[in-house]
C-alpha cells in the first residue's frame, strides 16, 4: 500500500538526517508508488495530509524494487549469500562491529509477513536468519523495527544475542493508519510510525535520547493497538542504549594535547 | 636545485596543456513546438575524454569515472541505455529527435574476444552493474531476454556478432532513475542547463519523458592506440502549456520556462565549452527575447554571451496552437494482438510507407521465450492489394526455454505509400509455478518492435508500442484448497476405519422406560 511505502520512506529519511550514507543503506520498495500512473502527485510520496515533505525526496536511491523484492533476495542480503556480480549497492557489507537497523512495513499476520501479494516470510525463518548473522559474525548489535498486524510475532522465535525488538501490535492485535490524504485518495501513514517520527524528529547527531524513549514513544491512547518489545537478548539496559547507536551514523572525535609515539619502525623490522 | 625546480614545472605546464585538451563538455537544448500547446524540450548533453598515450596515468578529468572504469573493466565499445515512460505519438508530434522504446532499452557492443563466451559473461555483468548504478532491476540471469541482432542496424559502426541487446518494457522510470542520471554531468544540478532538473516532481508531471545515455568509443586509427570517449545523455520532455499554465484560450497559448520546470538558468557550467539553448520556433511562436544568432526561424541563444549581461535565462513565448508538424514520420507502425484462441493468438504488426518513395526498413523483433513462435505461420502481406509479400531478406532464431528469447528480423522495401502487414502466431508457454512473477493478472510484456529506416545513408529507428498478454496462470489457491478436501477425507474415511479396526464393540441390552428414568435421575 501506499502508505507502507510512506513509512519506509520517512524512515530512511530519518535516517539519512542523522547521517547514514546511502552506501550503508538498503532500501527494498515493492511497488512503484511515486511515478505509478494513479498518483495525482507524481515523483512523490507524502506521509502527511498536509503534504510538506515529499519523503521520495531528490536523492532517493532504492536498491531493490519491483520484483526484485523477494523473500529470497531479503535474506540474501542479510547473510550475504550474493552472487559476486552484485553490485555494491545491493550488497549488505556488515562485519562483527556494525549495527544495524531493520526496519519492515507491511501487511502481516500471526508468524509471517507478507511480501508482494504472493509470498510470506515467516518468523522462525526470520530467527534462523538472525542466527546466521550471528555466526557469521554479521552484525554487533541489530535492532529489528516492525510495523504490520500482529507485529510482535515477528520476534518472538528470535534467539540470537544483541537483537532488540520493537512491534506495533502484540499478537492477536491489528496495527493501525494514521489518517487519509482526501486528495490523493489513500492513507497515508500508520500509527506508530507515525508517532515514531514524531519522536525521531526530536533526535539530532549529538542527542542523548535512549532506545526507552522510542520504545516509549506510542502509548496505547496513541497508538490503539499495544507496542510491544523485547530486551532480553541483549546485554545493557535500553535506558543506556543511545538511539543514535542504530538511526545516526556518530564519529566520536576527541582532541588530545599529548604526543603520541607510534613504534611504526620496530613493527616492521620484526617481519 | 634550480635544474629540478625547472623541470618540475615543465612537467606541470605539460600535464595542464593535456588537461585543457583532454577533456571537453558541451550542453544543448532544443526546443520544438508541437500541435495543440504541446512543447518538446531536448536536452542534450555531450562529454568527450581524449585518452592521452603519453600520460600512463588514466586520469578522467571531468569524466564520469564510474562509466569509464565500467567501459574499461568489460571492454565496451559502445553502450546504450534507455528508459521512457509514456509513449511517443509519431501521428500527433512527428519525429523525437532520438527514438526510445516505452519502458528501458539496454544495448552495448563488445569488443573482440577470444569467444562469444566471455562476451557474453562481460554483458551479463556489465549490466548488472548498470543496473545497479541507475537503481533498475534488470537481471538478464533470471529474466533471459538477451537478442543478437545479425543485420539490423542498431550502431553505426560496429560488428554486429559481439552487439547483445536487451528490451525490458516493465522497467519504470522515476527519480530514483535520475538522479544517479544527474550525477554524471559534470556540473550536475547545480549550473548550466541543468539547473531546470531540479524539480523532479514537474519533470515526471510530463506526457512523454525519456533519458537516455549513449557511450562511444572512437578509435582515431585502425589499431586504436589513441581513441576518446563520447558519452552523450540525452533527456526529451513533451508537456502541455495549456495544462501548465492553467489557460485556455482558442487561438494561442503563453508559458515561459518557470512554468515548465519551476526554474531558471541563473548559471553557466564552468567546464561547459559550449553551453546553447535553440528555439526551433519557425512561425508557429514567437518570443520577445532576442537571440544571440538566428538561422531561419530557429533563435540560438549562446548562454555563455547571454548570462554575461541577464542574470537568469527564462524566455517567455506565445504559441500558436494549430501547427502543422515539421518533421512527419516516415514510417507509422502499429502493434495489436489478433485471433486469440485458448492455444494461441497472432501478433500483427503494421507498418505503412508514408513517403512518396520507395523505402528500405529492417524489422528486428524479439519474442520472450515463453510465447512459443511459429515461423511456419509468418506471413507479410502488401495490405492494399491483398497478395503476399516476398521480403529481401529474413532471419529467424528460434529461442530456447529459459535460456533465449525468439528473434525475428526481416528486410523489406516498402513501395511509396505502401501498407504492409506481418503476420505471427504463437503459442502460450508454461511456467512453472515459482517462474510466475508476483502480480500474475498484470499480464506479460511482448517487446516492441524496432524499425530501422535507411534513407541517403541515415539511419532513423521507430519502435512500435509493447503488447501485453496473459499467459495460463495457475490458480495460485489451490494448494490451500488441496490440503482441506484432502484432510477432510482423510478425516472422515479413514478416521472412520481407525475407529472400527481399534475400538472393542459389544452388544448391551437395550434400556427399558423405567431404567432410563433411573439413569436420568442419577445424573
Amino acid at each position: 500500500n501506499y502508505r507502507h511505502a510512506a513509512n519506509v520512506l520517512s524512515i530512511y529519511r530519518s535516517v539519512k538526517r542523522l547521517g547514514i550514507p546511502d552506501s550503508h543503506i538498503i532500501l527494498m520498495l515493492s511497488d512503484d508508488m511515486a511515478c505509478n500512473p494513479r498518483n495525482p502527485r507524481p515523483a512523490t510520496v507524502f506521509n502527511n495530509e498536509n503534504e510538506n515533505i515529499n519523503v521520495y525526496g531528490d536523492d532517493v536511491e532504492v536498491d531493490y524494487r519491483g520484483n526484485e523484492v523477494t523473500v529470497k533476495n531479503f535474506i540474501r542480503v542479510l547473510t550475504g549469500r550474493l552472487p559476486e556480480a552484485t553490485p555494491h549497492s545491493k550488497k549488505m557489507m556488515s562485519d562483527e562491529t556494525s549495527n544495524i537497523l531493520i526496519y519492515m512495513s507491511g501487511h502481516g499476520g500471526e508468524g509471517f509477513l507478507k511480501f508482494q501479494d504472493s509470498e510470506e516470510i515467516s518468523d522462525i525463518e526470520l530467527a534462523d536468519v538472525m542466527e546466521q548473522m550471528w555466526q557469521k559474525r554479521r552484525y554487533n548489535q541489530i535492532l529489528f523495527m516492525v510495523d504490520s498486524c500482529q507485529a510482535e510475532s515477528m520476534f518472538l522465535k528470535f534467539y540470537s544475542p544483541n537483537i532488540l525488538a520493537v512491534a506495533s501490535s502484540k499478537v492477536g492485535e491489528d496495527s493501525l493508519s494514521h489518517h487519509m490524504d482526501h486528495s490523493i485518495g489513500v492513507y497515508v501513514i500508520d500509527r506508530f510510525t507515525y508517532y515514531a517520527l514524531e519522536f525521531l524528529e526530536t533526535v539530532d547527531q549529538n542527542s542523548k535520547k535512549t532506545i526507552q524513549e522510542l520504545f516509549k514513544c506510542c502509548p496505547k491512547h496513541k497508538c490503539i493497538s499495544t507496542v510491544t518489545y523485547r530486551t532480553d537478548l541483549f546485554p545493557r539496559p535500553i535506558n543506556q542504549v543511545l538511539v543514535t547507536e542504530f538511526f545516526g551514523n556518530v564519529r566520536n572525535i576527541s582532541w588530545t594535547p599529548d604526543l603520541i609515539e607510534f613504534s611504526f619502525f620496530d613493527s616492521f623490522k620484526t617481519n | 636545485m634550480r635544474l629540478k625546480n625547472f623541470i618540475f614545472l615543465l612537467y606541470l605546464l605539460i600535464n595542464l596543456t593535456n588537461g585543457l585538451f583532454a577533456y571537453s563538455f558541451e550542453e544543448k537544448l532544443s526546443l520544438n513546438i508541437l500541435p495543440n500547446s504541446n512543447v518538446y524540450f531536448h536536452f542534450e548533453f555531450e562529454s568527450k575524454w581524449f585518452k592521452s598515450v603519453k600520460s600512463r596515468t588514466e586520469n578522467f578529468h571531468n569524466f564520469p569515472k564510474i562509466i569509464g572504469d565500467l567501459v574499461s573493466k568489460f571492454d565496451i565499445d559502445e553502450l546504450s541505455l534507455s528508459l521512457s515512460q509514456g509513449k511517443w505519438k509519431h501521428n500527433q508530434w512527428g519525429m523525437p529527435v532520438v527514438s526510445a522504446p516505452s519502458g528501458g532499452e539496454l544495448w552495448a557492443s563488445f569488443k573482440d574476444q577470444a569467444s562469444q563466451n566471455i562476451i557474453d559473461s562481460n554483458w551479463l555483468q556489465s549490466s548488472r552493474a548498470i543496473s545497479g548504478l541507475f537503481g533498475l532491476s534488470i537481471n538478464l540471469e533470471e529474466n533471459p531476454n538477451t537478442a543478437i541482432p545479425t543485420f539490423s542496424i542498431l550502431s553505426d559502426t560496429r560488428n554486429s556478432s559481439n552487439i547483445r541487446y536487451a528490451s525490458i518494457p516493465n522497467e519504470i522510470v522515476c527519480t530514483e532513475n535520475l538522479t544517479p542520471w544527474i550525477k554524471l554531468l559534470p556540473c550536475a544540478k547545480s549550473k548550466g542547463l541543468a539547473q531546470l532538473f531540479k524539480n523532479a516532481p514537474k519533470l515526471f508531471e510530463s506526457h512523454y519523458f525519456m533519458i537516455n545515455l549513449n557511450f562511444k568509443r572512437i578509435c582515431a586509427d585502425s589499431a586504436c592506440s589513441n581513441f576518446h570517449f563520447d558519452l552523450r545523455q540525452i533527456l526529451s520532455l513533451v508537456n502541455n502549456a495549456d495544462l501548465v499554465t492553467r489557460q485556455l484560450n482558442d487561438q494561442e497559448s503563453t508559458w515561459s520556462f518557470n512554468n515548465f520546470f519551476q526554474n531558471k538558468i541563473t548559471g553557466l557550467c564552468p567546464v561547459a565549452q559550449q553551453s546553447m539553448v535553440i528555439l526551433n520556433l519557425e512561425r508557429k511562436a514567437k518570443t520577445t527575447l532576442i537571440p544571440t544568432s538566428k538561422s531561419g526561424e530557429s533563435y540560438s541563444y549562446n548562454l555563455k554571451e547571454f548570462l554575461k549581461t541577464s542574470k537568469e535565462f527564462n524566455p517567455t513565448i506565445v504559441q500558436q496552437r494549430q501547427v502543422e508538424l515539421s518533421r512527419a514520420s516516415p514510417i507509422s507502425i502499429h502493434r495489436f494482438i489478433t485471433d486469440k484462441n485458448e492455444i494461441n493468438f497472432g501478433i500483427k504488426t503494421v507498418i505503412k510507407n508514408e513517403n512518396n518513395e520507395e523505402t528500405s526498413v529492417i524489422y528486428f523483433d524479439t519474442i520472450p521465450w515463453y510465447f512459443r513462435v511459429y515461423v511456419s505461420s509468418l506471413r507479410v502481406k502488401d495490405v492494399e492489394r491483398n497478395l503476399d509479400f516476398k521480403p529481401e531478406l529474413i532471419s529467424f532464431k528460434p529461442g530456447l526455454d529459459r535460456q533465449k528469447p525468439h528473434q525475428i528480423e526481416i528486410k523489406l522495401n516498402l513501395r511509396p505509400r505502401g501498407v504492409y502487414s506481418i503476420y505471427l502466431r504463437a503459442d502460450f508457454g508454461y511456467l512453472k509455478w515459482d517462474e510466475f512473477p508476483p502480480d500474475v493478472n498484470h499480464g506479460f510484456y511482448i517487446n516492441p518492435v524496432l524499425v530501422t529506416i535507411n534513407q541517403n545513408g541515415q539511419n532513423t529507428k521507430i519502435y512500435s508500442e509493447p503488447l501485453l498478454m496473459n499467459l495460463p496462470t495457475p490458480d495460485f489457491s489451490m494448494p490451500y484448497n488441496v490440503i482441506c478436501l484432502t484432510c477432510t477425507v482423510i478425516a472422515i474415511g479413514f478416521g472412520s476405519l481407525h475407529n472400527f479396526t481399534t475400538r472393542k464393540f459389544k452388544f448391551i441390552q437395550p434400556k427399558t422406560l423405567i431404567e432410563k428414568i433411573k439413569t436420568f435421575f442419577k445424573k
